[in-house]
């Protein structure tokens, strides 16, 4: 008599809280640097539109995964202070957007900056730079979701990266 | 004050400002910073929605109040202090008037307007004639400071002598101590630093990154790292040969469809002609050519094709199989 010996099936292993979390940022850090790769290049001026929208996209990414994640109670003010962030740069945006004269978020957004560039330009990299702010925000509130704090060595790695690359492009990114 | 409540207002103001909805944005926040007067972004947010440069001011203030070190804010402040301080003194809200320009004529004492609207806001007739004295000092024409001298000269005249002991009602805040709160990006690690990659024990596994950005290169080795595998990096072809050279053959090549040095499939070619390479398991991340770039992937030797962004649990499962397999074309 033979009998038949099935092959064990070994079910795909069941990654634990942190390793799925940590999945779920790769996977939103990867859309992100999509996002950040199409600044490339660009000019303030010039490519104002294409400019806010990339950044609206990524801080709209952000926002949206906060929106379907849940977080501990302790993680509030981080939570408050993403949105805020994320407000002050859809603030801004809008700002840049509405064809009038110098608004008065324009002119505070352009007092954070030094003399060289036209107030216009000014306001664009500040714009860019509070997208650049929201998106720390969020990775802050994002970072404090592993437990142990020591399990988010690996992504804070790359997302440090990417803020500081981030941070570099919108300093060099050229007027016109 | 309840944090989920604060939550709640701030997600609401969010979601007004994507409509562009200020005066609804500026309630919001309004009820924000009342639920939560700590709350410094809050702050900040409402002075970068202020529908005046008197409402925005106050705003910052507070900011400066809770964060002494919030350059930006202090920066700001100091553009529109003047504007609020002249709409203060409009608005015959002297106290505030007096707070936003003492501070003006504060940092720059040649600021005429300064100090000819402090003057108007001044309680003491003193203290106004020795501001539009000041304001004469900078600007002699200047006719309007001439009128009110006139004007404070005779109010003294009629105080016959009585020494005013002008006790200004300074309010001296005490900045609000902050929470340091540790931000783990304040430091970006360049290479392996404190925040390195997560390394296991005896990593068996090599995988070479090759990817013109860093965080990409990253992304790799963060989603491998958890499977065992080290990461090697390479920014294009040319060093990711010069890698192999090296550091010999990894166990797996993970590169990105646009290679600034070389064609992918030059390189692709190159690699499955050199003897310790020629079994090394490649994946491609494509762009958005997708079906292009998986054409020409299977034609020159490509294992996997996967889509960009990167998909870790993908490139997980891509990793084992091939890993495990070493040969065969899932293409």
């Amino acid at each position: 008599m033979t009998s038949t010996l099935e092959a064990p099936v070994t079910p795909p292993p069941v990654p634990d809280r942190n390793t799925a979390w940590q999945l779920d940022l790769i996977l939103l850090l990867a859309r992100l640097e999509c996002y950040r790769e199409e600044l490339a290049g660009r000019r303030l001026l010039a490519d104002l539109n294409l400019i806010l929208s990339v950044t609206e996209g990524m801080v709209q990414l952000l926002d949206e995964m906060a929106r379907k994640t849940r977080f501990s109670d302790n993680t509030g003010p981080a939570h408050m202070e993403a949105l805020a962030k994320a407000g002050t740069f859809f603030g801004a945006a809008n700002a840049l957007k509405r064809p009038v004269q110098k608004s008065l978020v324009l002119s505070i957004w352009s007092a954070w900056n030094g003399p060289q560039e036209t107030t216009t330009c000014r306001a664009v990299r500040e714009c860019v730079n509070a997208a650049l702010e929201a998106v720390h925000a969020y990775f802050k509130l994002f970072t404090a979701r592993f437990s142990p704090s020591s399990a988010a060595r690996g992504w804070v790695d790359v997302a440090s990266t990417f803020l500081a690359e981030f941070k570099q492009q919108v300093k060099t990114l050229p007027a016109s | 004050m309840s944090v989920a409540t604060t939550l709640d207002v701030l997600r609401e103001a969010m979601a007004a400002i994507r409509e562009n909805d200020l005066p609804r944005t500026r309630e919001l926040l309004h009820e924000a910073t009342l639920q939560d007067p700590r709350s410094e972004t809050a702050w900040l947010w409402l002075a970068n929605v202020a529908e005046t440069p008197l409402e925005a001011a106050v705003a910052l203030e507070k900011v400066t109040t809770l964060n002494p070190h919030n350059e930006k804010a202090r920066a700001a402040l100091r553009e529109i202090r003047l504007p609020a301080g002249i709409a203060a003194a409009k608005a015959q809200d002297v106290v505030t008037a007096r707070r936003l320009l003492r501070a003006v004529v504060g940092d720059d004492p040649n600021c005429e307007q300064g100090w000819f609207w402090l003057a108007s806001a001044t309680e003491s007739p003193h203290d106004a004639l020795s501001h539009l004295q000041k304001v004469l000092a900078l600007n002699p024409n200047n006719s309007a400071a001439h009128k009110g001298v006139d004007y404070f000269q005779g109010k003294i005249a009629k105080l016959s002598g009585v020494v005013t002991n002008p006790q200004r009602s300074a309010v001296i805040q005490n900045p609000t101590t902050r929470t340091p709160v540790a931000d783990p990006f304040d430091s970006p690690s360049q290479s392996s630093g404190r925040f390195g990659m997560p390394t296991r024990e005896l990593p068996t596994l090599i995988v070479l990154a090759i990817d013109v950005s860093r965080i990409n290169r990253k992304l790799i080795g963060l989603t491998l790292a958890a499977e065992g595998f080290q990461l090697v990096e390479a920014s294009d072809a040319m060093e990711a040969a010069d890698r192999i050279r090296e550091d010999g053959a990894p166990d797996l090549i993970v590169l990105d469809g646009v290679n600034p040095s070389m064609e992918t499939s030059e390189f692709c070619q190159i690699l499955r002609e050199n003897p310790s390479t020629s079994e090394v398991p490649l994946i491609l991340l494509g762009g958005k050519e997708g079906l292009i770039e998986q054409v020409r992937a299977a034609s020159c030797g490509i294992n996997l094709f996967l889509p960009k962004p990167l998909q870790p649990e993908s490139l997980v499962r891509a990793a084992r199989h091939l890993v495990r397999s070493q040969s065969s074309i899932v293409g």
